[in-house]
């Protein structure tokens, strides 16, 4: 399932930044404490950034990317309002 | 980083030091002005404090975390945040103390340098930090 948070990159086209890190992880049965670990944030961040609640600093999101393998857009994917 | 991980035990420390420190220096400040029994109070209160935030500084939440001044990025930026949101409190309370001071006695009192303190303290990190990004 696909998470997105709202940011605002100008007041007139708000833009939703969905990622896919908790269908990624659940299909690795990794647990979220693990991959935690691995990516050197804590347990509330990885759950955080699932929810969609905080967009991760680039080197982290570039970090998460390389985890799984796939480029960051497969990941993360930017989504204009119409 | 990871909150499954066993922190430093040093930084458990980290706040409680703070609260010791600053209420040492605030108890010996009372009670060099020879209130004695206040004095002793207030060194209890910060111990208490101090206690308080070891303990707290043991879990593993975010609070915890930025107790320890360990947390990662998302911490951090909550620290920053509530730090920013502290500001605006001290300095909107700042403001409105000036005015009532200034209505009850026709001079802002000390209220004046916290408000200086605050416009210039927000100019020059303003000024500082545009650099940066």
């Amino acid at each position: 399932m696909e998470r997105s948070l709202d940011i605002h990159h100008n007041d007139k086209h708000p833009c939703h930044v969905r990622n896919r890190v908790r269908e990624l992880r659940n299909a690795s049965h990794e647990s979220q404490s693990a991959l935690a670990e691995a990516l050197h944030v804590s347990r509330q961040t990885v759950n955080s950034i699932e929810n969609g609640r905080y967009l991760p600093l680039r080197p982290r999101a570039f970090a998460l990317a390389r985890h799984f393998g796939l480029p960051i857009e497969r990941l993360f994917s930017p989504e204009e309002e119409p | 980083m990871s909150n499954t991980h066993a922190h430093h035990p040093l930084r458990r420390g980290a706040s409680a030091a703070v609260l010791v420190v600053g209420g040492r220096a605030l108890t010996a400040a009372v009670w060099a002005s020879g209130q004695h029994g206040l004095a002793l109070a207030s060194a209890l209160f910060y111990l208490a404090a101090a206690g308080l935030a070891w303990w707290w500084a043991g879990g593993r939440g975010d609070v915890a975390a930025v107790l320890r001044a360990e947390g990662d990025e998302r911490q951090r930026g909550l620290d920053r945040d509530a730090t920013a949101v502290t500001g605006l409190a001290m300095c909107v309370a700042a403001i409105v103390g000036a005015v009532v001071e200034t209505a009850r006695t026709g001079q802002p009192g000390a209220y004046w340098v916290l408000c200086l303190v605050g416009a210039g303290a927000h100019v020059v990190a303003l000024t500082a930090l545009r650099s940066r990004r």
